[in-house]
């Protein structure tokens, strides 16, 4: 068909990258494909911007961005996003890191990073195991999750990634899932304008590997009910009971202030959001 | 309004049958150059222009053009 018009923001994209290599209904494509609405929504300019991502599925969005990016250190991308930005500190650098890189291999990194409010955007998407190297037991992993190498039930509590960041510091958190398609495309939009460590958390399904192995399906919509069942959103937080929140994480804007960010030896005084 | 299906970046997901409140597309017989099942507009007139299924697609399949009335 020679007529076919293809999406508009793929302008935003490699063509020769295309088809990714994410799994069929993963949802960092979908993180992906928000993304570029809130590029194409601020009329941003990719290519002006650092794009960062260690390794993971998630780390691989930023290679199908048409943009200077960095990709390949596990667990590193906050320590390559700080000496970006005590270099050239108006360069805009969004990372995306997935749970297995930030939380868990590149946790310490994330905390020192919040705790200085580093001036980045990092976009976390939580599919709740580590997705590429076959399905193994994360720190996001919710509890009694059967996974490859926790074929009885993960033993451990899950880590509430958004709790860290606002007690390590960070000055924008927000949590959301890959269902809510308008809120994640105005969380990034938010983080992007944002002066400061902005950290949007977006919990996505895994069919391949959390879906198989913990949920019994490989099927996309199914894990996407999943997770919107085993979610709540604060601002209709009052009308759940604290029975039904049990087990249940919330979604929404947690936190956002204004903080003084780090420039290396000197401080600026923080602005409003620009 | 159009719907515009690039086929062979199809991955067969079927999210976008899932979310179309009008049920417009269907996932077909035939495959791709990858081996998928791709998605078909089987009922395009039904479509309201909504853009769900293009803001959703994790793979950038799909286009909707709307036209003013």
């Amino acid at each position: 068909m020679a007529d076919i018009k293809i999406n508009p923001r793929r302008k935003y994209l490699r063509p020769e990258k295309l088809p990714h290599f994410f799994c069929s209904g993963c949802g960092c494509g979908q993180v992906l494909n928000y993304y570029t609405q809130a590029l194409e929504e601020l009329d941003m300019d990719p290519e002006k911007m650092v794009h960062i991502g260690g390794v993971g599925c998630t780390a691989r969005i930023p290679v199908y961005i048409k943009t200077d990016m960095l990709h390949g250190v596990h667990g590193r991308t906050l320590a390559w996003a700080t000496g970006i930005k005590m270099m050239k500190p108006d360069l805009p650098v969004v990372i995306f890191a997935g749970d297995g890189d930030l939380v868990s291999i590149g946790g310490n990194h994330m905390i020192q990073a919040a705790r200085r409010n580093l001036d980045v955007t990092v976009v976390m998407v939580d599919n709740m195991n580590f997705a590429m190297t076959g399905g193994q037991v994360a720190p996001t992993t919710p509890e009694e999750s059967v996974t490859m190498t926790t074929p009885y039930g993960s033993a451990e509590p899950r880590f509430d990634t958004c709790r860290l960041a606002i007690a390590a510091g960070a000055t924008h958190v927000e949590r959301w899932t890959t269902a809510d398609r308008v809120q994640c495309k105005d969380a990034m939009k938010r983080a992007l304008q944002h002066k400061g460590f902005s950290l949007i958390e977006i919990v996505s399904q895994c069919p391949t590997h959390y879906g198989r192995y913990a949920l019994g399906t490989g099927d996309p919509q199914k894990v996407i009910d999943w997770i919107k069942d085993h979610t709540y959103k604060l601002t209709t937080a009052d009308s759940i009971s604290e029975e039904e929140k049990s087990g249940k994480l919330p979604c929404g804007e947690f936190y956002r202030v204004s903080r003084p960010i780090y420039q290396g030896t000197t401080v600026m005084s923080g602005k409003e959001d620009k | 309004m159009a719907v515009y299906v690039d086929k062979e970046l199809c991955k067969s997901c079927s999210i976008c049958v899932n979310a179309c409140p009008r049920q417009v597309f269907k996932i077909t017989e035939h495959v791709n150059k990858k081996g998928y099942n791709y998605v078909e507009a089987e009922k395009e007139e039904d479509c309201i222009s909504c853009g769900i299924c293009e803001s959703i697609c994790p793979d950038f399949v799909i286009h909707i053009e709307k036209t003013e009335n």
